[in-house]
């Protein structure tokens, strides 16, 4: 009998080292893809089981001596550019400086990609598509007919219509959405946004996620929107009034931040974070541990600081320190054991040893099958 | 996959949850913060699993995506508790592995001068005798029935429990135990007949 516990071994550890090169830990975005791309297959499942189930309906009338015509419309096609270059699913089409690219469907329907943009056709269906814009500016002209459906999806938004013309424009560095109707209405979805937008003829509206505002204008069409503006540029608040809210929207940070609940700190630092604001989330849940001190969203907030410090700034030691403010704050709270396992992760990160050793004792005493249970063992081993 | 995160690193959404029953239920009823937190909770662990049962294979990092595509789309007929999710999504990732496999091995039995799977590329840390056993030794595992492949890789490589490879492979623990055993000798026998993977198995004889 031979041992191929040592050749296992030896490949395990090969392995863990080219995958700790290449296989990094998805980031933010990374999740909100997955998210989205698991929301579009929950989609097309939905869309085969009703296929089944009319083909079921269709064999049980035919049974019966029914006749039944089939009359699904077809999925709409649409060619590339002016030539006739058929166009596919989840293909990225990329615009070069001073280039505009034109997407024509077959029922009509065209959109415009503008100069130096990303954009794909996520999905094609009999009553419309969706269009992932990735960065840049497309313009819509989408033929109006009953039971229509478009959507353009600009980073975290959803831009929904049934029949108009509009342009939507995602600056993907910066986080800052635009769509301005020229005919019909959109709905837009996303952060900030309080459930969904509806923007009617010549309305523009601006969405800066980083400053978490936004802001509907009537008239004309602008040019796109400038630099983040700042809070004393703001305009009168009866054009900024954050759409659907009664609070207006481009109150100052600082505002925010003495007049937010706890709980809208934590998701204002959330969305800072996200945003990749790291600041500003450092404020934000600064704010929560000094004007809520000892409630359950103090702790939370220093959790919070101790995964900001970890993960963004591998600030081991003082990512350390916030866990154990948890933990003391928060000995029985409902990130306790995440908490101890960053904690000790930090502590081993930070190169206390003999620190870490101990907390993992402790961890694999408490939660021995915890997420954290291998660092562990392999810190106690 | 993983984009330049904002301010370098990793950045996730941080879930904010009473209690691990908040999180399945919210994971149950397909709320993002907690199709957020499965990933942050269980990507690396996914990853790991996947890349020890099909090695250094170039589309782990898709299959590792679609496993969570998966079970996004599935949570809702999750019926454990938050200590069963690991075994849940891990499982979800020992299905999609064994169907690649499977798809594979069909196609290169209809089309015999086919491919083998694309390799990843070097790493930065060129260990040549390592990165070559890692080579062979999935070059004998792919010779494997699929199922005996998977389990040997996750109970070899992973160093999984047995009942936990049970589990995941969707089998009773006797099954697994005669599975492991088949699996053992006709590696042994086929690692016997490579001269590198010969030597490191006699290595680690006592």
């Amino acid at each position: 009998m031979t041992n191929l516990s040592s050749l296992g071994g030896a490949v395990r550890a090969t392995l863990d080292r080219a995958r700790a090169v290449r296989l990094a830990a998805p980031s933010a975005s990374d999740i909100r893809e997955l998210v989205a791309s698991a929301a579009t297959a929950k989609r097309k499942r939905k869309a085969r089981i009703v296929q089944v189930v009319g083909v079921v309906s269709l064999a049980a009338a035919a049974a019966l001596g029914v006749l039944v015509t089939s009359n699904r419309p077809e999925q709409l096609s649409f060619v590339v550019g002016n030539g006739a270059q058929t166009g596919e699913e989840n293909h990225w089409i990329r615009t070069r400086q001073g280039e505009s690219i034109p997407l024509t469907f077959s029922d009509g329907t065209s959109l415009k990609l503008a100069p130096q943009t990303r954009a794909r056709v996520a999905e094609l269906t009999s009553s419309g598509a969706s269009v992932a814009l990735e960065t840049g500016r497309l313009e819509a002209h989408v033929l109006p007919r009953r039971g229509a459906a478009w959507s353009v999806i600009a980073g975290p938004y959803t831009v929904r219509v049934t029949g108009t013309e509009f342009r939507v424009s995602w600056e993907a560095d910066r986080e800052v959405l635009e769509v301005y109707v020229a005919h019909g209405s959109v709905a837009v979805t996303g952060p900030v946004l309080t459930g969904a937008q509806s923007l009617g003829k010549n309305q523009l509206l601006t969405v800066s996620l980083p400053e978490r505002r936004a802001a509907i204008s009537d008239g004309t069409e602008t040019t796109p929107p400038a630099p983040a503006p700042s809070a004393e540029a703001a305009p009168s608040e009866a054009s900024t009034r954050a759409p659907g809210s009664s609070q207006p929207a481009r109150a100052s940070f600082e505002q925010l931040l003495q007049s937010s609940s706890a709980e809208e700190l934590l998701k204002l630092a959330d969305g800072a974070r996200m945003s990749g604001q790291a600041a500003r989330a450092k404020q934000a849940l600064h704010s929560v541990r000094q004007r809520f001190p000892r409630s359950r969203a103090a702790g939370i907030a220093a959790y919070t600081l101790g995964v900001t410090a970890f993960d963004q700034r591998g600030a081991y030691a003082e990512a350390a320190g916030w866990f154990e403010t948890y933990l003391r704050e928060e000995p029985a709270g409902s990130l306790a054991r995440e908490a101890l396992g960053r904690q000790l992760e930090a502590v081993d990160k930070a190169g206390q040893r003999a620190r870490a050793t101990s907390l993992a004792e402790r961890y694999l005493k408490l939660y021995p099958a915890g997420p954290h249970h291998k660092i562990a063992r392999r810190l106690v081993e | 996959m993983p984009d330049a995160a904002p301010a370098g690193g990793k950045l996730y959404a941080l879930a904010l949850f009473r209690d691990d029953a908040e999180f399945v239920a919210g994971l149950r009823a397909g709320q993002a913060d907690a199709q957020a937190e499965l990933v942050r909770r269980y990507y690396e662990r996914v990853a790991a699993v996947l890349h020890r049962v099909l090695g250094d294979d170039a589309e782990l990092q898709d299959l590792t995506q679609e496993v969570f595509v998966k079970a996004m789309a599935g949570a809702k007929s999750f019926r454990g508790t938050s200590e069963n999710l690991e075994a849940w999504v891990v499982r979800i990732g020992v299905f999609s592995a064994r169907g690649l496999i499977r798809r594979r091995s069909l196609w290169r039995r209809f089309f015999s001068s086919a491919p083998a799977p694309e390799d990843a590329g070097p790493t930065h840390a060129v260990d040549h005798e390592g990165l070559e056993a890692v080579r062979r030794t999935y070059a004998v595992l792919d010779k494997l029935p699929s199922d005996e492949r998977i389990a040997l890789a996750l109970a070899l490589v992973d160093e999984m429990p047995l009942p936990t490879i049970a589990e995941v492979c969707g089998v009773s623990r006797s099954t697994i135990k005669r599975r492991l055993q088949r699996a053992r000798k006709r590696f042994e026998s086929l690692a016997g007949l490579d001269p590198l993977l010969r030597e490191l198995i006699m290595r680690g004889e006592p």
